[in-house]
């Protein structure tokens, strides 16, 4: 059986969201890197943790540890709200919220 | 799995102290002097040292690259045993309310109130780490999508890369 190849599509609206975080680019790059390759293969295992207020759209977290600010590294948890119903390939990101916390890198 | 052990622990022991708590309530149990009174007091620190323990396993899987897929389940049961554990301390602050102060009851209420606060702010920390999602972020992206305006994550990645280093932080 062939697994259907899940395309990742994100809304103006979580992008511009996502910039409220303040990332690093790399950080940033590492976190839309996770969403392009990880976020299909996970797909099975968390789709049926449905959003109570949008059935439509499944919860997905992805944690970055931001340390290419130096002055001020930091943890991020980022949670998306994903629309698996729309399209049988494509999932679309329709929502984002972050939280982050101080970050002591090993020495 | 230390996680599911603690988690595991922390279930039994909320269960546990909802019985006690519940049971607890008779007029000769909430006397200072009783046994009742010294274990109940016991039970809920040690169910707040508990709570401690799997929240703070609880926030730190939530912010590791590794494990923040699987904190899902984890904090279904910390919410529901945190939300079990306000209530029995709730319980517990009105019976030593209704039992009134005196020397022994005022220590131990002083005691109890800064472990029932210490859970409050447990409660809150978890709703600061995972607060709701904007609902006018929601509304934007559902107009955007219908309109087709979305970017494939692919194309998002490339232009961040082809932008110049120091057109970023």
């Amino acid at each position: 059986m062939c697994l259907p190849a899940f395309r990742v599509n994100i809304q103006p609206a979580v992008i511009k969201a996502l910039g409220f975080a303040d990332l690093s680019r790399t950080a940033l790059v590492r976190l839309v890197a996770k969403l392009l390759t990880e976020l299909p293969g996970d797909v099975g295992a968390l789709r049926h943790r449905r959003l109570p207020d949008d059935p439509d759209c499944f919860e997905y977290r992805v944690a970055i540890y931001d340390q290419d600010q130096p002055e001020r590294p930091r943890r991020f948890l980022f949670r998306f709200a994903v629309n698996d119903t729309r399209s049988p390939d494509v999932l679309f990101l329709v929502n984002v919220r972050f939280s982050s916390k101080p970050w002591q890198p090993e020495p | 799995m230390t996680n599911r052990l603690l988690l595991q622990r922390y279930v039994r022991r909320s269960h546990l102290a909802e019985e006690l708590a519940e049971s607890w309530r008779e007029p000769e149990s909430t006397e200072p002097a009783s046994p009742d009174f010294e274990s109940m007091i016991d039970e809920c620190l040690q169910l707040r040292d508990l709570t401690r323990s799997a929240v703070q396993a609880l926030l730190a899987e939530l912010y590791d690259e590794q494990l923040v897929k699987e904190s899902f389940r984890a904090e279904e049961v910390v919410r529901r045993e945190l939300s079990r554990g306000l209530r029995i301390f709730a319980l517990v602050a009105d019976a030593l309310a209704a039992a009134g102060t005196s020397p022994p009851r005022a220590e131990a209420q002083a005691v109890f109130a800064a472990a029932f606060a210490e859970l409050r702010g447990y409660q809150q920390q978890l709703d600061d780490a995972l607060p709701a999602f904007d609902p006018a972020i929601g509304r934007q992206a559902r107009v955007e999508l219908e309109r087709g305006e979305g970017e494939f994550a692919e194309d998002v990645l490339a232009r961040l890369q082809s932008q110049h280093p120091a057109s970023g932080h």
